[in-house]
């Protein structure tokens, strides 16, 4: 998204408004928990604004309250393993589509779950990639790291999910393949 | 990037469904955008009068400590005072200590022959000392404060009235010439 130039106080309702929604899909999609997500949309969007002029003058704003939000998250994630707590779904609906099936609604369940159980900067580049549709270039340059890591921290983050997913299903389930 | 090296049929679609469903189950927050701006415009006037404080403390602090730190004593600085003493420091005299001593700085320190405090020399001593002989003796003093390469910083050069000049009045009060050394603090 492009924001106007020029004016320092303009643009950011503009930003907020239209950006907010993708900026809360990627916090919940990092922590699973629709409260923490919300604190750090509003605090990304909050040191945002602080230096509006300059993020506004930035190639794209958005990447910029992005990259400070996933900081933000790996923060927080940090503390948490330090005191020893466990990231856990809070507040994660049910799955509502209709037309999914008890098997590919329980999978995608696991999957998340299998998410959460990642270090953060692993499930950032999976969240970056699989939801938002990243390429490597993309999320290196969201994340201030390299692009070869990023490919083996994907690498690594799949393998660790494929994993997981094993060690709870039954040996030789398939997955993906239960519509 | 698609197609991230999953060994499993539909793996990679199926975590690309599997989290755009989960990023899309809670309703989306409205996020008050004028609020930001309030909050982080609070924050910048607090910031500002922080700011504002903490250039004024150090600029305090510069001076304090500039004086402070000098290996002379300070002029007009409390903390020359000695503590719990009596001596408070005086508009600094424009001339030597002889010139500037010509004045008699208490009406009651008129020499009195039957009733008065003999002054001892105080000429040589530091300002400690002769702030405690002259309280000892009941009398108060003021200091006036010289620059002077010969005299170390500290030493009492004269007072007035001087000490070879007969007694004094009790509770009257002398004025101390100390010597604050060599300009720059030599």
């Amino acid at each position: 998204m492009r924001v106007r130039k020029g004016d320092p106080g303009a643009g950011f309702a503009e930003f907020v408004g239209q950006r907010s929604g993708a900026l809360f899909r990627t916090a919940y999609a990092l922590t699973g928990d629709v409260h923490v997500a919300e604190d750090l949309v509003q605090e990304a969007l909050e040191r945002a604004c602080r230096h509006w002029r300059k993020v506004a003058a930035a190639d794209s704003p958005e990447a910029y309250v992005r990259r400070v939000l996933v900081n933000l998250a790996n923060d927080r994630w940090r503390r948490r393993s330090r005191r020893g707590e466990r990231t856990g779904l809070a507040g994660v609906p049910e799955p509502v589509e209709p037309r999914d099936g008890f098997g590919q609604a329980e999978l995608r369940a696991e999957l998340i779950g299998a998410l959460m159980g990642l270090p953060m900067g692993m499930r950032s580049v999976v969240v970056l990639h699989y939801l938002h549709d990243m390429g490597t270039e993309q999320v290196a340059e969201i994340l201030g790291i390299s692009a070869s890591a990023v490919r083996s921290q994907l690498a690594r983050g799949l393998a660790k999910l494929r994993e997981s997913l094993r060690t709870d299903r039954a040996p030789g389930a398939p997955i993906g393949g239960v519509r | 990037m698609s197609g991230t090296g999953g060994t499993e049929p539909g793996f990679d679609e199926e975590l690309r469904a599997a989290l755009v469903a989960f990023a899309d189950g809670p309703a989306v927050p409205v996020v008050d955008a004028a609020a930001i701006e309030r909050t982080v415009g609070r924050g910048r006037v607090r910031r500002g009068l922080l700011g504002g404080a903490s250039v004024a403390g150090v600029a305090v602090l510069a001076v304090t400590g500039f004086f402070a730190l000098r290996p002379g004593p300070a002029p007009l600085s409390p903390a020359a005072v000695p503590a719990g003493g009596v001596c408070v420091p005086a508009p600094t005299a424009a001339g030597s200590p002889e010139a500037g001593g010509s004045a008699d700085p208490t009406p009651g320190a008129v020499a009195r022959p039957d009733s008065g405090v003999v002054l001892p020399e105080l000429q040589g001593l530091t300002l400690d000392q002769a702030d405690g002989l002259l309280r000892g003796l009941g009398l108060r003093c003021t200091v006036v404060w010289h620059t002077d390469w010969r005299v170390p910083a500290g030493q009492v050069m004269g007072s007035d009235p001087r000490s070879d000049r007969g007694p004094v009045a009790p509770d009257s009060t002398v004025q101390l010439f100390v010597s604050r050394g060599k300009p720059g603090g030599q």
